[in-house]
């Protein structure tokens, strides 16, 4: 058998393993699991250590002044690991603050515009009047609900007056409208990674054609293994 | 040097005015709320629904006798944007740690960002500490499972089947491992509570548990529990910001019906 034919006779077998999760925990499901989580730390370090390389012969490499700055880069990363170290675990805030301190400096600005002044923009500049009837109804809705629902998250007041209730009631259901749209809409696209599984198995192009083939014997395996020790066990009680 | 083109041009029609005047606002407001705190003048916050929701799921638990399953989300700590959800998530590990000691109920922490591993185990041996219950505190159920997502995906749900969760209390950041969460837990009857500030992944937890904090309210939870100043401080500041904006949105609405457009120019600096 040739790697590739391995490769996809393993791919085969672990999408099965992973499915096999939803009649109950089981030794398959198990080793996908393992062999995941092994797999994906192995990737994600070999992955760290090529870019680090890519960067060092890319970019850093080629003067003096570049090679300092990356090697003090370098230093500062390794003051993560004293996060680890009782007597100099202060040294492990300093990369923390870094990080922390530059993110939020470079999220600043586009929190601000986009999550804020751009948002409080465009509703204030909902028209209802000099449209037909329809938008402006839209427009007027689109305006109470934001509104409402950036009411309703706030905190430091005591909402006993009552005025709050309805604010709370009809921010509640736009959410819940707004959650049930996007839920669809996502449930779609995982359908749609299910369909993409599925056609791996059963061979479409440009999907491997050998998957058709390791497909029925390895379902037939798996389940013939499960089913039977299941079997097994309950006519040994 | 005539500036004068240059700031019509290029600074009063990039909208930074405004922001720069937002966000003045709420840092002044940030940091007057977290000296009045610490000052003792802690303001007051309204406690969130879902949050009594965490003492019934953990009580069912020790009824049942199952573990206790908390996590804190899959973002990193150090990220400006997600890590505050990161650190709300922290804040309600604590408090449920510490009803696990008091019930001696078995608390497992899955997590998946290296740097929170060792500031999870701690907040969880403190609250043991505090409950005087340290020799119940157990370093391995503080599991580091995988920095992949799906990798810490696949084993939290692996475990929770294995150790037959009792509760599944999740808040913090969470992306498309929601709803796997979430079905595994209701299929092994766990009574769950979750939270995120993720919008798109809200109606996950809204569908597959049975209390859900949404957005905001995992900070507000975080600070509710946790009583830092700094974390309340903050909360109000967030609010005033929420104010300002509400009322520019109805005093532009307003205007614009009569025909002026005067805040929209404004925050257009």
């Amino acid at each position: 058998m040739s790697v590739e034919l391995f490769g996809v006779l393993l791919g085969v077998f672990f999408t099965l393993a992973v499915y096999t999760f939803l009649y109950r925990e089981n030794p398959y499901s198990r080793i996908a699991e393992y062999v995941f989580i092994g797999a994906a730390t192995g990737y994600g370090i070999a992955y760290d250590l090529d870019w680090l390389k890519n960067q060092w012969v890319g970019t850093w490499s080629k003067t003096m002044e570049d090679s300092i700055l990356f090697v003090l880069a370098l230093l500062l990363a390794v003051l993560w690991y004293f996060r680890f170290s009782k007597r100099y675990f202060f040294l492990y805030r300093i990369p923390l603050a870094i990080t922390v301190g530059t993110y939020i400096g470079l999220a600043l600005r586009s929190v601000v515009f986009a999550q804020v002044i751009e948002q409080v923009r465009s509703t204030a500049a909902l028209k209802v009047v000099g449209i037909d009837p329809w938008t402006a109804f839209n427009n007027l809705v689109t305006m109470i609900i934001v509104v409402c629902t950036l009411a309703y998250f706030t905190f430091t007041v005591r909402q006993e007056a009552a005025f709050w209730k309805p604010v709370n009631k009809f921010a509640r259901y736009a959410m819940m409208i707004g959650f049930g749209s996007a839920y669809g809409y996502t449930v779609l696209t995982r359908m749609s990674l299910f369909i993409g599984r599925v056609q791996f198995l059963l061979g479409i192009p440009p999907n491997p054609p050998e998957a058709k083939m390791f497909f029925p014997w390895v379902a037939l395996v798996l389940l013939g293994t499960l089913l039977g020790y299941d079997y097994y066990k309950k006519t040994k009680k | 040097m005539d500036i004068t083109p240059l700031l019509s041009q290029q600074i009063l029609k990039s909208g930074r005015v405004s922001g720069m005047v937002f966000l003045l606002i709420i840092a002044a407001s940030t940091a007057y709320f977290i000296r009045r705190g610490k000052a003792g003048k802690v303001p007051y916050l309204r406690k969130v629904p879902g949050l009594d929701a965490i003492d019934e799921a953990i009580g069912r638990a020790t009824e049942m006798g199952r573990p206790v399953f908390c996590s804190h989300g899959i973002a990193s700590i150090a990220d400006a944007t997600y890590g505050p959800q990161t650190i709300a998530g922290l804040s309600v590990l604590g408090y449920v740690a510490q009803l696990c000691a008091r019930y001696g109920v078995r608390l497992i922490v899955p997590v998946r960002q290296l740097v929170v591993y060792p500031i999870a185990r701690e907040i969880v041996e403190n609250a043991y500490r505090m409950e005087g219950k340290l020799d119940q505190f157990r370093v391995e159920d503080i599991v580091y499972l995988s920095g992949w997502q799906f990798g810490y995906s696949m084993g939290y749900m692996s475990l929770m089947r294995r150790e037959k969760a009792g509760a599944n209390i999740m808040v913090g950041g969470y992306w498309a491992e929601s709803l796997q969460l979430a079905e595994v837990g209701y299929m092994v009857g766990a009574m769950q509570v979750s939270g995120t500030a993720n919008t798109h992944q809200i109606p996950f937890f809204v569908v597959a548990t049975d209390y859900t904090l949404i957005g905001e309210e995992i900070y507000a939870a975080g600070a509710y529990l946790s009583k830092d100043p700094a974390m309340i401080g903050s909360i109000v500041a967030q609010d005033i910001g929420k104010y300002v904006s509400i009322a520019l949105i109805l005093l532009g609405f307003v205007l614009l019906i009569f025909g002026n457009d005067y805040i929209i120019q404004m925050l257009r600096w």
